[in-house]
């Protein structure tokens, strides 16, 4: 068996500190802009970016030096004190741009910030890949690119292994700075054996090398008890610009976010990874019930709307105070739903008695659980279901709004039952934005539902029905039932009915919601003006509205656009031209992919034609480089869409999203093996094109069939088929690389400029396929688009390479 | 001037440059200019459409020369080259003539209740046609109506409503008065003077809610028209103006001292925001002020804060805070402080500053009763300022 590399444990590291360092900047700049998918992929961007800059200067330096573990040492050393500067800087990122408290941060200022944070780290990293592929080719005493190929998977590895090890362990126990240090201080440890000196090409580390990654290692062990207290002054650095004059209270980390509580006078905030979640009264409030009044009108003015309410579901919400009026009522049991235990245990520790009884209620059954998931396996029936979670601002919030998710809560509803959600507004709804979200919100249920009545200005509450007369919008009737029931409350009372459903307001918005929307260019016009005075609301007909527009106005799993809207909407919100830019990506249309692929084949093509006798073949240098991208682009994009299926049909399941992302890297780093093992270093176009038509076929085929997964019953069933799918994805991806490395070496004879740039432009391509697939293909043409995205794009890079072949 | 222009037909957005860097820069480039055609204007009162603009020669304008203007109308004084738009979004150097681009065409034209507004001293319990067009002088970044206040004309839906229109719809539904607000009053300054005209001589009150940012002379023809005013004095702080609210601080107290000295009915609203204006001293000095400059029977409305607009990641007011800042309030001296949007608050009711004696009580912008006679309180007879008499 022949002996491992010495510097194995460098690769292995690269790619655990790669993955550490990636999941703590991306948690700490999603504090600092906005946890939306458009946000993530900025960030994302940003990383690829300079770290394709890394592997660039990393290149350069591995094809003038043969002292890589000279190099890898002083990229070590820097690593460290660059990883621990970088999160404060992001901590203080807010007070650079002078944000205003309370506001988000403008798409310039996203960009902005996320290229100037990750612009060491990644460069750092980015070279690192090319320097440990130079040692493994130097180890293997080789002038081929196999050596980059191993030291791809196993950096491969270290992903997984450092991806499952945070959001499994460390996410629980350490901060942020105790994991970028550890992440750090495992790299140096790394470099130190791998520079022991007895490893025929990896060469000993020079004493003065040794002695500086030693000091460090020193610095750093010493310095890890102090790093608790630095986290606690980088989060209230950070808190001043967030939520000024508010006493930072508690931190806690949670794998699905920081989970942050402020104080002002009696009232509590409650802040998830830096975004206002909801405010309840803390334990000294003496007026708690006014301090929760938003929670109580939801609760009341929903459960009212029952003849009977006595079983209800509860989706978020219950710690804002909603759960406590709830019981108010003479309900027998409350299924509560919430995802976050941790977010749970905070508030039972900080909350005020009435939110604390209410959760020891007999009445009330706690469930930390998604919603999503619980709904679909439950046969329980309710009265009422009510949804009390934010606006579907992100991909896995949006879950709870699309046609799916109505059409399972309407089937577990008892019969009179009533399904409640609400979501932010504006009082006349002329903002194209969330006329469009708020419209698409109510088209979706009433898909599903006989009566569906909106009640609100600034904040909106949806009642949807699936009987015709199951509710009312004159208060009357419900005072009455309120008054029955006996309900004391400062926060809520009879006459709350009469302001909620006063009749020009309650007109004037449904008119607009069931109006807007009915044709193709509803989202670029806005909601039309309602009449001076318009039917009362569930007296009016749809019978002479045009039918709703429903690629952009009804919200499901497989063409998520809810969420989409409120990405504009959230644009609106920055102040910024960001919604007016964003609102065109809504026109974009299939076709308009046709012209850049006519275009890259044409020139191709031209190329091909044109070149001299005896060259470096720029015809086949372009199509293996567009193979290389467009394998990272759609295999990417695959893997996003198949999230994106998975949750839908699985339900949203922290760990098991970190199961697929550990089955697609072990599928990448079993392809580039296996391919590896049997090409070597022979370059082969033909095997290569045969690669991208697999990806393009297996793409077509996952398109045809993905709605058939539909019918998958068992979980089981539904998490194996889907593990399959992305093991296979990973798998073609890693087939790819090694192929496409040895293609640019045969060109160009230089291993670590053909590693490098296969590096680089595969990130680049997976990129941009996760910010294609997740901000604007998946929402605007549903997540089969993204399948035939990629069948497409590798279809494309098939012919370019059979141009190129001749 | 008749409205015989044709409707103006706004401009789609100029092509964006290429959003740089990200992904989503990458996406950008398959964009298609999105074309935001106007609907045309509807012929009968009230019917209107998206982008529906009729511009109408407009007062406050200076001649600078070589077709620049000055406009006059609030202390922003923009000096506009022909074909540009001042920062209020609505009133432009049109070839040399200053023109206002709302005249006829409201955004809003919607009855309310009067405590809406908020007019807690004017008719309890009445209803009012309210009124507004899109732009605004100011860009607070808590605007409730930033989907109007904060856009051009073009961008919106509005209706097709001369003043007589206007006027005739308040007169049908039974109204008693007609209220500019919920935008920005002062940006339609010609519409409002129009209708405030017809309306007086229907025998209609003219009521203004208004950011308090216009110039004296403009101003002072303004106050002959109206009845009341609600001026909103964001806070007591030339800085949180210029950041918060992007305008200025002095002129919106010289707007109060010529409202004080004009004798018309004024009530103030505060939005009261947790950690931008809600620290106590600022809130005594402003009431101070009030108290001192404006008089102690001045209605102070301290309005809780939701998040809103841009800053929509702040939490809402603690309850607890409004209460500081209403005791702080009532020590200055003032007779009449309300806590808003905190439907069920006690101090939402209007008490008898001698007795206590609730004289009008409220849920929100519901009146439960009216304990007044004439202007006095029901149980000590207490004069309580206001417009109360049918």
């Amino acid at each position: 068996m022949p002996r491992l590399p010495a510097h194995l444990g460098s690769v292995l590291m690269l790619g655990v500190v790669s993955q550490l360092a990636q999941v703590v900047m991306l948690r700490e700049l999603l504090m600092v802009f906005h946890g939306n998918e458009l946000s993530i992929g900025i960030i994302l961007a940003a990383w690829l970016i300079w770290v394709g800059i890394g592997t660039a200067l990393g290149t350069a330096l591995a094809e003038r030096s043969e002292r890589m573990l000279d190099w890898m040492a002083v990229n070590a050393t820097l690593l460290l004190p660059v990883l621990v500067a970088s999160v404060l800087a992001t901590r203080g990122l807010r007070g650079l741009f002078d944000a205003t408290p309370g506001a988000y941060l403008a798409l310039s200022e996203i960009m902005l910030g996320s290229l100037l944070l990750l612009a060491p780290v990644g460069v750092l990293l980015g070279m690192q890949f090319v320097l440990l592929a130079k040692l493994w080719r130097l180890h293997d005493a080789n002038e081929d690119t196999v050596g980059a190929g191993k030291t791809y998977i196993g950096e491969a590895l270290g992903n997984i292994f450092g991806g499952l090890a945070f959001s499994l362990l460390l996410v629980h126990f350490l901060n942020s700075f105790q994991v970028i240090v550890l992440g750090g201080l495992l790299v140096c440890l790394a470099v130190l054996w791998a520079g022991r000196g007895s490893q025929g090409a990896s060469r000993a580390l020079p004493r003065a090398g040794r002695t500086a990654v030693l000091v460090l290692l020193a610095a750093g062990v010493l310095g890890f008890p102090a790093l608790p207290a630095l986290d606690d002054w980088g989060h209230r650095l950070q808190w001043q610009s967030i939520a000024p004059e508010h006493e930072l209270l508690d931190v806690r980390q949670s794998r699905h976010g920081n989970i942050s509580i402020a104080r002002r006078d009696d009232q509590l905030s409650f802040y998830r990874s830096g975004h206002l979640m909801f405010a309840a009264a803390g334990p000294d409030a003496p007026s708690a019930h006014l301090e929760e009044q938003e929670a109580a009108v939801f609760a009341h003015f929903g459960l009212t709307q029952h003849l009977d309410p006595r079983r209800v579901l509860l989706i978020g919400g219950g710690l804002r105070g909603t759960l406590g009026e709830i019981l108010r009522h003479p309900v027998e049991q409350v299924d509560y739903i919430e995802l976050d235990e941790v977010l749970t245990q905070a508030a039972r520790e900080h909350l005020g008695t009435d939110t604390l009884a209410a959760l020891a209620s007999p009445r009330v059954r706690l469930i930390h659980r998604d919603g999503r998931l619980f709904v679909k396996e439950s046969q329980a029936q309710w009265d009422v279901i009510l949804v009390d979670v934010p606006d579907p601002a992100t991909a896995v919030l949006n879950r709870y709004y699309t046609d799916q998710f109505f059409a399972q809560a309407r089937a577990r509803l008892t019969d009179g039952g009533l399904l409640v959600i609400n979501s932010v507004s504006t009082p006349g709804l002329r903002g194209r934005a969330v006329a469009n979200r708020n419209a698409t919100l109510r088209h979706t249920l009433a898909r599903h539902f006989e009566q569906v009545l909106v009640v609100g200005d600034h904040s909106l509450i949806f009642l949807a029905s699936p009987s015709a007369d199951g509710i009312r919008s004159e208060p009357s009737e419900l005072i009455q039932r309120y008054r029955e029931r006996g309900i004391a409350t400062p926060a809520f009372s009879a006459g709350h009915f009469a302001l909620l459903l006063e009749p020009g307001q309650l007109a004037r918005v449904n008119w607009i919601l069931r109006h807007h929307g009915r044709s193709s260019d509803a989202h670029r016009t806005g909601p039309p003006a309602p009449p001076l005075r318009p039917q009362a609301p569930l007296s009016a007909s749809n019978n002479d509205l045009d039918p709703v527009f429903e690629p952009l106005f009804l919200n499901s799993d497989f063409r998520p656009i809810g969420y989409f809207h409120t990405l504009i909407f959230w644009g609106d919100l920055t102040g910024s031209r960001g919604a007016e830019q964003l609102g065109r990506l809504l026109d974009i249309r299939p076709t308009w992919l046709a012209l850049p692929v006519a275009l890259i084949l044409g020139l191709v093509a031209l190329l091909h034609l044109t070149r001299p006798r005896r060259s470096a073949r720029p015809d086949r240098q372009l199509a293996v480089g567009l193979a290389v991208f467009t394998t990272g682009l759609s295999t990417m994009a695959m893997q996003v869409a198949l999230l994106f299926a998975f949750q839908s049909l699985y339900g949203f399941v922290y760990e098991m999203i970190g199961l697929i992302v550990a089955v697609f890297m072990a599928g990448l780093a079993s392809g580039t093996a296996l391919t590896h093992a049997r090409v070597r270093d022979r370059a082969n176009l033909g095997m290569l094109a045969g690669v991208q038509g697999a990806i393009a076929v297996f793409a077509l085929l996952i398109a045809l069939t993905l709605p058939l997964s539909a019918l998958l019953a068992s979980g089981a069933a539904v998490f194996a088929c889907f593990a399959v799918l992305t093991f296979t994805a990973g798998l073609l991806n890693g087939i790819d690389f090694p192929l496409t490395a040895a293609a640019f070496r045969a060109v160009n004879r230089r291993p670590e400029r053909s590693a490098g740039l296969v590096y680089g432009i595969e990130l680049a391509g997976a990129c941009i396929g996760a910010a294609l697939a997740s901000v604007l293909i998946a929402p605007i043409m549903g997540i089969v688009a993204c399948f035939l995205l990629a069948a497409i794009v590798n279809g494309t890079a098939l012919a370019a390479l059979l141009i190129a072949r001749r | 001037m008749s409205s015989k222009h044709a409707p103006e037909r706004p401009r789609s957005s100029s092509r964006r440059g290429l959003l740089q860097g990200g992904a989503a820069g990458l996406c950008m480039m398959c964009l298609a200019r999105a074309g935001i055609m106007p609907a045309a204007a509807g012929e009968a009162a009230g019917a209107g459409g998206r982008g529906l603009v009729r511009p109408r020669p407009a007062a406050w304008f200076t001649a600078l020369g070589a077709e620049r203007l000055r406009c006059d109308l609030c202390p922003w004084q923009c000096e506009l080259a022909p074909g540009e738009t001042g920062r209020c979004r609505v009133r432009r150097n049109h070839g040399g003539r200053g023109q206002t681009l709302v005249y006829a065409n409201p955004v809003i034209v919607q009855q309310e209740p009067i405590e809406r507004l908020p007019f807690f001293h004017v008719h309890p319990g009445s209803r009012t046609l309210a009124v507004s067009t899109a732009g605004c002088n100011l860009g607070c970044k808590f605007c409730e109506v930033w989907d109007m206040a904060l856009v051009a004309p073009h961008e919106v839906h509005a209706y097709d409503m001369p003043p007589e229109a206007v006027v005739e719809q308040a007169q049908t539904a039974g109204l008693r008065s007609i209220s500019y607000a919920f935008g920005e009053p002062v940006v339609f300054y010609e519409y409002m003077m129009s209708i405030a005209e017809q309306a007086r001589g229907a025998g209609l009150l003219n009521l203004m809610h208004t950011g308090g940012f216009i110039n004296p002379e403009p101003l002072a023809a303004l106050i002959r028209l109206m009845d009341a005013v609600n001026v909103d004095l964001k806070a007591f702080d030339a800085h949180f103006y210029r950041e918060l609210v992007g305008g200025r601080f002095q002129p919106i107290l010289d707007t109060l001292l010529q409202l004080r000295d004009s004798g018309i009915h004024l009530e103030i609203t505060t939005i009261v925001i947790p950690g931008l204006n809600d620290r106590m001293d600022d809130i005594a000095r402003m009431c101070r002020w009030i108290h001192d400059e404006l008089g102690p029977d001045t209605p102070l409305h301290l309005s809780r804060f939701y998040p809103l607009y841009q800053l929509t990641n702040l939490p809402q007011t603690p309850v607890s805070t409004l209460d500081q800042a209403r005791r702080t309030a009532m020590d200055s001296g003032l007779k009449h402080v309300y806590v808003g949007r905190v439907p069920g608050h006690e101090s939402e009711s209007t008490h008898c500053p001698d007795c206590g004696h609730a004289v009008i009580s409220r849920l929100g912008f519901f009146v439960d009763e009216v304990d007044l006679d004439n202007g006095h309180c029901g149980q000590c007879g207490k004069a309580i300022g206001g417009l109360w008499s049918a």
